[in-house]
């Protein structure tokens, strides 16, 4: 362990939750399971929790927050007081869905609708499957440079879900995922997923992670997705993200894409007090269409970090992405949007946008594109705009008779349409729009 | 109606408005000229609520209350309507979508019922009717690539859905060609009762043929210099403005 790090009990935490994972499911010490967490773990070690001089996690100092009074030596379990009627808390229950129920990181089939026999498309659970589904699939699309959470999600994986279309199929109905956290510890909440789109599949997915009522427990989650789009596949991505006051998380979410095929990934981050996501994406063949969407209003004293990368390899590719963020009282946001244009990738189409909102004098924004391109036939653009709610708006909308709450609302919804007209699922639409009403008193 | 003494406003520390005195009664309308820069627009503004203006002295008072002392909003729902010179852009947000928001809590506050999507959508299509507007460009993004004709009749036409009891038009006729000019003059004149009051701040006798007023008042440098009948409107068209900035000039 590298002794210059503040805090080296964080890292001593983390390895006595190991040790008793290990102990408590595998007592084989040469097994191909056990090599595999283990070789995760001590990568973990050798990266560490980033402190605020790793130039990727500069504004988020994951050491700081983690110093403070967690208890990370406690691994999630308890999945088994949460009950069906639990669920109705949560969107998009009416849904003619797929539903994939994980409670504090163990699929509950009991709750979750899954197909069955169903040539297009199966569903199951990580730990279910077994441990070759370990070996073999899983890691296999890890795309981002070493990462000390990719490397502990290894490490601690415990269950999950794995979704594969098979080819030729498109999936009428979405797969709805909910990622839930009880609360019933405070301690450490891993979850591993596994998107897999056949040649000239298609599939919407949407993933909510969010916390039962009233949770107020400090948890740390770390979940990585892995996503696979083959050839001439269409993949919609709703990251729904509406955790407590206390709940620390990164999202990990490593994509690669193959020739013809579309992906577009959303980000909603609707809560949570310190939130950190890696988008990373891979367009590995030719005439690929990739699109980031992201749409972060916060408040209070919230943290979001929102970081992608999109590396252009081959020609004819187009990468469309567009972040706003609407930010209120003290709440801190952070952008970076890396695109990566190799030498072979002519014709690339980039463009990059992120436009904030601040409310408050006291919301601080940081926003950094990062653009390497070393094509030279290509058409790239990045824009970052921040800037407060227009004064002369609010009072064409006030001498018209509306309330400022209203006015505000109104503008801040029009700020949003952009991205909200993208999403295909009105229901999902409409919960947005309300979260995203309630920044404002 | 509307009783303005002795009213001084600012911007940036700069005396824009220096002591303006307007009585308005109820069923009159009264034409407001004067060279660019006068603070024809600052006045409105000022009646309208913009908080940019500070207002230094004086007092403003509408149907027995301070003005002055309500948000620009109560001032709408109390039954102020400003059309704006410069109507600006709202992109994202239709004329249709913030209306609705805007009938309603007027009504609310005038005790009135708050309509459904049906009946407000009734009322709009009356409406429409008066101003010549389609219900397309309603749902367009405010003002996002109006002609100026569209912009200023979507101002009046929004005047007709709230039912002001003092209307401030801000040079609504500039710009706009006869058929425009016509139709925004009988929209106005079609929402005339001897209830109401308008206020016409124009360059142009051209629209008081069309909107005849009780009485014209110059706004030179900030003060209200003459007021008269409908021919000093003709008198200033037809001899500018020299005359009168002499007339101050010698006072
Ligand atoms: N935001 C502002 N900042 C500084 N000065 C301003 C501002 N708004 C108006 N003014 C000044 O106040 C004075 C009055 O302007 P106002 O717009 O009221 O004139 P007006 O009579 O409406 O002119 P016009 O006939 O051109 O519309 C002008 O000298 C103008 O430059
Ligand atoms: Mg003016």
């Amino acid at each position: 362990m590298n002794k210059e790090l503040q805090n080296p009990e964080i890292e001593q935490d983390f390895k006595i939750a190991f040790d008793t994972l290990e102990k408590s499911i595998d007592a084989n010490e040469s097994s191909e399971l056990h090599l595999k967490r283990k070789a995760a773990f001590d990568a973990f070690l050798k990266l560490a929790i980033p402190h605020a001089k790793n130039e990727e996690y500069k504004y988020t100092n994951f050491r700081k927050a983690l110093a403070k009074d967690f208890s990370l030596q406690k691994l999630s379990s308890k999945s088994d007081k949460f009950e069906k009627s639990d669920l109705d808390q949560f969107p998009c229950q009416t849904f003619d869905a797929y539903k994939v129920v994980l409670v504090n990181g163990v699929l509950r089939t009991d709750l979750s609708s899954l197909p069955e026999n169903d040539n297009a498309i199966t569903i199951k659970g990580v730990k279910a499957s077994g441990e070759q589904v370990f070996s073999t699939l899983l890691d296999e699309n890890i795309i981002s440079e070493p990462d000390a959470f990719v490397a502990l999600n290894t490490a601690f994986l415990q269950d999950g879900v794995i979704v594969e279309v098979a080819k030729n199929q498109q999936i009428g109905k979405p797969v709805v995922i909910y990622r839930i956290n009880t609360g019933d510890f405070e301690g450490l909440l891993t979850t591993r997923s596994l998107v897999k789109l056949e040649e000239s599949a298609s599939l919407d997915v949407i993933e909510f992670t969010v916390n039962t009522k009233g949770n107020d427990r400090k948890t740390f989650q770390n979940h990585l997705t892995e996503v696979r789009v083959a050839a001439n596949a269409q993949l919609s991505y709703y990251k729904v993200q509406d955790e407590g006051e206390a709940s620390h998380l990164v999202d990990n979410t490593e994509v690669v894409q193959y020739r013809d095929s579309v992906a577009s990934i959303y980000t909603f981050t609707l809560g949570g007090k310190l939130v950190r996501n890696n988008l990373n994406i891979s367009l590995e063949e030719e005439h690929i269409q990739t699109n980031m969407y992201g749409l972060y209003p916060v408040k209070d004293k919230q943290h979001v970090d929102n970081h992608t990368t999109v590396d252009h390899k081959k020609a004819h590719c187009e990468s469309n992405e567009l972040y706003k963020g609407i930010m209120a009282d003290k709440a801190t946001a952070i952008f970076n949007g890396k695109i990566y244009v190799r030498p072979q990738a002519q014709k690339t189409n980039a463009f990059q946008s992120n436009n904030n909102i601040v409310l408050s004098d006291h919301a601080t924004i940081n926003t950094k594109p990062q653009l390497e391109i070393w094509a030279d036939d290509v058409k790239c653009s990045h824009g970052a705009t921040t800037s407060s709610v227009d004064p002369e708006q609010m009072f064409y909308l006030q001498a018209r008779g509306v309330g400022k709450s209203s006015a505000q609302r109104i503008l801040l919804r029009a700020f949003a349409a952009e991205i909200f007209e993208k999403v295909k699922f009105e229901e999902l639409r409409e919960y947005l729009g309300k979260k995203m009403d309630t920044l404002i008193g | 109606m509307l009783k303005i003494n002795n009213l001084h406003a600012s911007i940036e520390g700069k005396a824009i408005l220096k002591g303006i005195n307007l009585e308005v009664k109820p069923g009159e309308v009264h034409a407001i000229m004067g060279p660019n820069g006068s603070g024809k627009s600052t006045l409105a503004s000022v009646i309208a609520g913009r908080e940019e203006y500070e207002v230094t002295e004086g007092s403003v008072e509408f149907q027995g209350k301070d003005l002055l002392d309500m948000d620009p909003e109560e001032r709408a729902r109390e039954g102020v309507f400003l059309a704006f010179q410069y109507p600006i852009e709202i992109p994202g947000v239709s004329t249709t979508n913030f209306l609705k928001t805007a009938l309603n809590e007027v009504r609310k506050h005038r005790g009135q019922d708050t309509l459904d999507a049906v009946s407000f959508l009734k009322l709009m299509k009356e409406k429409m009717k008066l101003v010549e507007i389609d219900q397309s460009l309603l749902s367009r993004s405010l003002n996002e690539g109006f002609s100026g004709g569209e912009k200023k009749r979507n101002e009046i036409f929004q005047m007709a859905m709230l039912d002001p009891s003092l209307s401030v038009l801000d040079e609504t006729d500039s710009g706009l060609d006869i058929d425009a000019l016509r139709i925004v003059a009988n929209g106005v004149n079609m929402l005339k009762t001897p209830e109401k009051a308008t206020i016409v701040v124009t360059h142009y006798q051209r629209l008081l043929d069309y909107i005849v007023p009780d009485f014209v008042h110059v706004l030179y440098q900030g003060r209200i210099v003459k007021t008269g009948g409908k021919e000093l409107a003709l008198q200033l068209e037809e001899n500018g403005y020299d005359w009168i900035k002499e007339e101050v000039a010698n006072a």
